[in-house]
This record gives C-alpha cells, structure tokens and sequence, in this order.
C-alpha cells in the first residue's frame, strides 16, 4: 500500500472533504519558547497545512488517534494503514510528522487528480448527451 | 540625593480637571519601580478600592518604568508595566497588570517621569502631550474613532515642528520658524514620539480593548483600553531628550559584557539546541511562518533578542506570539497554500493591532465562538443571533467584520463586550464551562496553552493571583525537554541535574529543594510544589514585573553555554541583582529582591481583599476538574521532572489528568498558611503585613472588617 495507492472516487471525495464539527480533530502546534496553540482540523487538506515542517515550531499531534480519525471519520482505510505505518517506523516524533505530511501530500494529490478526472469525464459525458 | 536610574518624578494626571501634577519618585523609592511602584501608587491614590470593574471613574491606571529602563541590561531596557482595576475578568475584574515592549517607557524617562498615575474621568475626549516635563491636555475629538495606527501618525504629525530633511533633527521646544536654528540645542532630538494610544475597541469600553504603542507593542490583558475609554482619554504622546543616571556605568556594561562572553551562545559556533534563557540565540516569535525572508529585526529598546520584525511585504509589522496566530485554525479552513496561510494571518494580525483588540481571547475563545456557530446555537435566526457571514469563517473578510463587530459592541460583540464568561452565562451555555468546549480556565479568561493540568506552577500562579500569568520562568523547562523529545535527541541535562541546578536558585524558601519541582501525581498538592508557587510569585512581582527583565531571556536558571550548566539568574557576575546594583547604586542580594516582590505580592493581595476577594472564590473554571487534559489536545507529550516510585528524577509525561478539587482546597490551604494569610479567607493578616513595614495596608483592612486572622500556635 502506498499513499498513491488508488482510490474510487468517493473516497477521493472524502479525502478533499470536511467532516462535520463533531467529528473535528484536535492539531495543536508547539513553538518553542512562547507557547502551544490548540485547534482542530475537520478534513485531510487543512491537516497537511498544520501538519507542515516549519523551522520555529513543531506540529501537536497524537498520531495513534490521528490514523483512528482517518480511517473512521475521513474514510480512508488505506491512508490511515499507511499513517500508522510511517509514524510507526519513524525514528522520532518529528520524523513521524514529516513522513506523514508527505504521506498526505501525496495522498491528496491523488485524490485532487482522481475527482478532475471524474469532472473530465463527467464533463465530456455531459457534451456528448448535449448537456451543459 | 541622585536617584540613580530613575528619572525623579512620578506624572500625576487628573484628567477630570485636565491638570498635570508632580509626585517626587523618591517617596515611593522603596517600592524598586514597574509593578511595586503601581501597586503602591494605586493604594494611595485609588480612593475606592472596592471597586470591580475598572471602567469606574474611580478606577487609577498607572503606567510604570522601572530603574533598567533606558540602561543596556540585557532584555530590560524597554519593558513597560501597566496596572489598575481590569475590565470583563469573571466573577470579579481584580486589580490587574499588563505590560509591553518597545520604547515608551524609556521615553518616558528621558522625558523626566518614572510613572503615570491616571485619574478621572474628562468630559470629553483628550490626548495628552508630554515632552520633557511639560504636559498639555488637548482636545481629541478628531482622533476619537480612528485606529490605534492612524491616532499615532497623526500625533507624530501634530507634535514638534518639522524635521530637518537633511539631518533629521528637530527642536520640539521650538516654533516651526526656529525648529532649525542651529543654536538651539535644547530639546533637539531625531526620534518621533512615543504614543500609547487605544482603537475603537477601548474607546467602546469593552473588555478586549488594548493599549498599542507604535505598530505591534499592546498591553492586551486586563482591558486596559476600555479603562482609557472610560477616561476618555485616547493616548499618551511623549517625547524627551533627558538623560538617566547610572551608579555604576562601568559595573553595568561589565555585566553586560559577562552575558554575552560567557551566558550567550557563541555566534562564531553557535549553539542552536541550547539549554538556556537568557543564552538563546536571537528568536523571532512568530507563530506561523513569516511570509518572506527579507525582513528586518524589531525589538524592544536594549534587547538582545528581537522577538519582532518589519517585512519587505508591509503587513505583519512589529506582531509576534500570540496576535500572529490568533486566526490561524480558522484561516486553515480556506487556505489553499502555506503562503496564503501566512498573509491571511499577519493581515488577521494587522486587524487586532489596529482596532486595538485583545487576541488572546481568540486562544481557545474563537473554537468556543466556531462551535456554538457549527452546533447550530449561534447564526443568523439560531439563539445566540449573529448576521456576522459565518460561511466566510477563515478569510481576511470575516476576521474583519468580526473584529469590528466586537469592537464596536455590534452582533454578538454587544455580549461579548463586558466579558466572555458572562456572555457564555447570558446566553445559557454554562455546561460549556463544565465539559471544556469553553477552555476559560483563570478568572474568566482563556486557557494559555499550558494547562493547570499539566503545569501546576503555571495553574497555580494564575489562580491564586490576578490572571494568566504569562511567565514562562520554569515553562522553559517544558520547552527545551519536550523538543529533545520529539526530535528523539539525548537531554542536554538530565532530570536530577536540572531540578538540582534550578534549586540553587529558588532562594530562600526553595534553595536547594529540587522536590519542590516534582509534578508527579503524588507531588501535584504538596508544601513543596506550594513553596515553588510562592516563590514564582514573588520573584516575578519584583524582578519581572518591577525591575522589568524581559519573560522571554530572564530568569535564567540552566544554561549549558557555561560549562558547569550554571544559569546567569542568581550570579554574581550577570545575576538580576548586579545590574540592578549597577544601575541603582542599591546593594540588593538576589534574596531581597525576592523579599521585595512579597512585599508587592501582598500589597496586591490586600487590595484583592479590599475588593471582595475570599478563598472560596479561588477556583478553576469547572472543566479543569471535571475533564482530563487530553494527550495530543495541543501536543501528544507534556514532559517535566518527576521522581518515580523509588525517588529517582526522570522526565515523564504529566497529561492525561486533571485537578482534584480537595486536593487543591489542601494546597490552598498550605500555601495561605506559608505566606503568612488567614487559612479560612486568603486574607492577609497584621503579623504578615507588619512584618513587611505594611502596618497601615492592615489598618485599612482591620476599619472594613477584612484582616485576616492569626493562625493558632
């Protein structure tokens, strides 16, 4: 299983999505020496955001229940093994982080190419049935 | 007598008789200077110290330097202190303090004043206008209503002549005719005046109004600006070309020179994972990344960090910490790049600094506000009415409108405005202080992200106090071990090594007590634990909050650029006390600074006392009890020293619990009983204030019935 792996497209739609706020996601970030800033992600995109390497400061993020909310909550199985698998193998916290952000960044562009493709498709099914 | 480091005269201004009068500084000498010097400014000229919000007439906001300001001490030359009765605290607005950066007031010092005592109410709008010594009240009706940006361009255009264009200098004693008479020396400056100055939010008197100097300097807890609202003042021009006296010129730069040979990473081999305060290298605080790399560094007058900056892309100036994040989990939501992330958020920042708005209620107040919207309570036509365009909620436009909604006590800021607490009370969401969907832990202000839960001394500190205490003297711990953690890296100290090292330093109740220091759960109550808060208290009263070392380099406990690990806090070479002595001619020991800031911390308590306070009312918010802080809540690990079954130091992961309330009713108790108060009440006794030359502090107590009684023997 990679992050490339394929998808169907409703998956690839919920990867893109939001969850509801009740199935939100505490991300915090840690900068050093002046605090941790809580918050919550409801959808793959703006967790790759928090997620991000940055030089001052370190994502907050519990990666045991990060791969559980995938896999239940955003409906990716496959991600979710595959976000267990890297922050598992990772040798560090911040290594975790990292790997996971690449994961998802792959992960999501997957998914951005497989929904364009469906629209595509839709979209020439559509002119060719002479609707617009 | 020469007062050295000080300028010699307290600023007394009556705004209700619009009239300037002086005070001599040496009357109030013993106090040291910043917190101790208001503190005692308030007792004598607060005529009504019952009173619980400071938008009351009566209220007394003093703005207060101390002896290092304007000197080259290390991180305390440019620090300014603000206090009176706050605005929107929960269940009672206590006589508070804030404080800011930059160069006020050392301005004000150069100017001739140690502090401001603000009194009165004027009729109408003002703006006072100070340079060396000479004060004129002036009407600011055209100011009332612009942003805390636009009043202080058009002071610097109002104040003084104009500027030689080739040399820079102008004469703000002189006409514009004589502004450049080469003659004239008197007065002849290059800089601009320094102006505190408050936005729309403080003028409308809510509680989230600030005092902002220059582009990103704020006083932000404590509603200071609605206190200035309330006055109808809306700034403080000062300008001054005086000079203070140092006792000790040489003792000062020779402690500075000791700081930087022997405390300060080497810039040649610098040390990027250093364990130290006051040894870090420079560190701008920006809580998201900044949005480009061509950027000056900006800082407070005689710092040797520079937390700030100024961009090449000209928004985000002179922010930093919290305001550049007070957006950030909402601008997530809608940006498409780390680039627009960073914009949206540093505009976002602009936004607060120019309405002159707290963002730290946005801490854990903007998912509470984002919850109830999403749980269908808050919106257009739902129970809690809002017509803000909630389904813009991360773009720069929301941040606007909300903040000009709360600002101006519009949609939900006209709740919002007299308190966060109170508005969640107004509209029926009690339970949210209960289940933690509203983290306001202190007070009725938010939660810092050092939960009370975790950080005891930081729980602790803010809740026998006044506020969030914002001081992270024993958080660094947590910052430099959690980071070796997550980046797998071997500790630069090891546990028993640490607690033993920042021992030494915790003179005289603490010395050498590294149990004190121990956050484990059987620890969590202890006199030790109490005996550290104490004495947190009372360092920071003096040394932080009076003498104004910066909380971001001092104190300096640990440092492993020095080969025995010996922090500078506390030393005879580069310890607080040398260039307070430097400065002042004082032969204070690192002790009777700590002596002094009990003196201070009592004072305070007497006045808390006199406003209503009572141990029963010394609570967390519900939730702290009732919930367990969640691992990966903000971070999967909050690690500290503890000492596990057999007694041996490791560091250990303190989340996952919460606070037992009899377990902190016992440690209330133990730490009353330490400082001398009355168990059943909080209040201080006569022993304790007698005993601290404070015998007519309990006189005043004793007429209104709230002296604190003896303890048995």
């Amino acid at each position: 299983m990679t992050p490339a792996a394929p998808m169907d497209v409703a998956t690839a739609r919920r990867v893109l999505g939001r969850v509801s706020h009740a199935q939100r996601f505490p991300v915090g970030r840690f900068v050093p020496p002046v605090g941790l800033l809580g918050s919550f992600v409801r959808g793959l995109p703006e967790l790759q955001l928090a997620l991000r390497p940055e030089s001052r400061s370190l994502p907050g993020v519990n990666m045991e229940r990060l791969a559980a909310w995938i896999e239940h909550e955003v409906g990716d199985p496959t991600c979710a093994a595959a976000v267990r698998g890297a922050a598992g193998a990772a040798p560090s916290y911040v290594e975790a982080c990292i790997a996971v952000h690449e994961l998802l960044e792959q992960r999501l562009e997957t998914a951005r190419g497989i929904v364009e493709a469906a629209a595509d498709a839709r979209s020439a099914s559509g002119s060719r049935t002479g609707r617009t | 007598m020469t007062l050295y480091g000080y300028a010699g005269t307290i600023l007394r201004l009556d705004l209700t008789a619009r009239r300037a009068i002086e005070v001599e500084t040496a009357r109030y000498r013993s106090w040291g200077g910043g917190h101790g010097l208001g503190s005692a400014l308030f007792w004598d000229f607060c005529k009504d110290k019952t009173i619980t919000d400071g938008r009351d007439p009566a209220n007394v906001c003093i703005v207060a330097t101390s002896p290092l300001n304007a000197t080259p001490t290390p991180s305390a030359g440019g620090r300014c202190e603000v206090m009176g009765v706050g605005v929107g605290m929960h269940p009672v607005s206590w006589f508070t303090r804030s404080g800011f950066g930059g160069r006020f007031s050392t301005m004000l010092k150069h100017a001739g004043f140690d502090a401001i005592v603000i009194e009165g109410r004027a009729s109408s709008p003002v703006w006072v206008d100070i340079r060396n010594r000479k004060v004129e009240f002036h009407d600011a009706s055209d100011l009332w209503g612009t942003d805390t940006w636009t009043a202080q361009k058009k002071i610097w255009e109002r104040v003084g002549a104009p500027r030689d264009v080739r040399s820079g200098w102008w004469d703000f004693n002189a006409t514009a005719e004589q502004a450049l008479d080469p003659e004239t020396d008197q007065g002849r400056t290059t800089q601009r005046p320094a102006v505190l100055t408050i936005g729309p939010a403080g003028e409308n008197r809510t509680a989230a109004g600030c005092l902002i100097h220059d582009a990103g300097n704020g006083a932000g807890q404590g509603g200071f600006g609605a206190v200035w609202g309330s006055k109808n003042l809306k700034a403080i021009s000062v300008i001054g070309t005086g000079e203070i006296p140092v006792a000790d010129p040489m003792a000062l730069l020779r402690a500075r020179q000791v700081t930087k040979d022997k405390y300060v990473t080497d810039i040649r081999q610098p040390d990027f994972a250093s364990w130290s305060h006051v040894g870090g290298l420079p560190n701008p605080l920006f809580m998201n990344p900044p949005p480009t790399d061509e950027r000056r560094p900006q800082a407070c007058q005689g710092c040797i960090n520079g937390c700030r900056a100024r961009f090449a892309v000209g928004y985000g100036n002179e922010s930093t910490c919290q305001e550049t994040a007070w957006y950030l989990p909402a601008v997530r939501r809608v940006a498409t790049s780390v680039q627009e992330l960073s914009e949206i958020n540093l505009r976002a920042a602009d936004v607060v600094q120019r309405y002159g708005h707290n963002s730290f209620l946005f801490q854990t107040g903007l998912h509470w506000l984002e919850h109830l919207h999403e749980e269908g309570v808050l919106g257009p036509g739902k129970a809690i009415p809002s017509q803000l365009p909630w389904e813009k909620y991360g773009t720069l436009e929301f941040a606007e409108k909300l903040i000009h909604a709360l600002s101006h006590r519009e949609d939900i800021g006209a709740d919002l405005a007299d308190g966060w607490v109170q508005a969640a009370i107004k509209w029926g969401r009690e339970e949210d202080l209960h289940n933690g969907n509203m983290q306001f832990s202190y007070w009725g202000m938010p939660e810092h992200g050092y939960d009370p839960r975790a950080e005891l001394e930081w729980g602790y500190g803010s809740i026998l106090g006044d506020r969030d205490i914002n001081e992270h003297c024993f958080n660094i711990i947590f910052t430099h071990v959690t980071a070796a953690f997550a980046f797998a890296k071997p500790m630069r100290i090891q546990a028993q090594q640490l607690v033993e090292l920042i021992a030494e330093k915790l003179s005289p109740y603490a010395v050498n007590r590294p149990e004190v220091l121990d956050f484990s759960d059987g620890n969590m109550y202890s006199e030790a634990v109490a005996q550290l808060t104490r004495w947190h208290r009372h360092y920071t009263r003096f040394y932080k909050q009076s003498a104004l070392f910066c909380d971001l380099k001092w104190p300096d406990f640990y440092n492993t650029n020095v080969p025995d690990f010996r922090g500078a806090t506390a030393s005879d070479d580069a310890g607080e006390q040398v260039f307070w002595n430097a400065v002042t001619g004082d032969s204070l020991s690192f002790e009777d600074g700590i002596e002094l800031g009990r003196r201070i911390w009592n004072l305070d308590n007497a006045i808390w006392t006199l406003q209503g306070r009572h141990r029963d009312m010394v609570v967390y918010a519900p939730y702290v009890y009732e919930t367990r802080y969640t691992k990966g809540e903000l971070f999967p690990f909050f690690m500290w020293p503890c000492r596990d079954d057999k007694g041996e130091w490791q560091y250990r992961d303190v989340m996952g619990r919460s606070i037992d309330r009899g377990g902190f009713e016992d440690f209330k108790t133990i730490f009353y009983r330490l400082e001398g108060w009355d168990v059943d009440s909080g209040w201080p006794t006569r022993a304790t204030l007698e005993g601290l030359d404070l015998a007519e502090v309990a006189d005043t107590l004793e007429a209104v019935g709230r002296l604190g009684k003896e303890a048995s023997r």
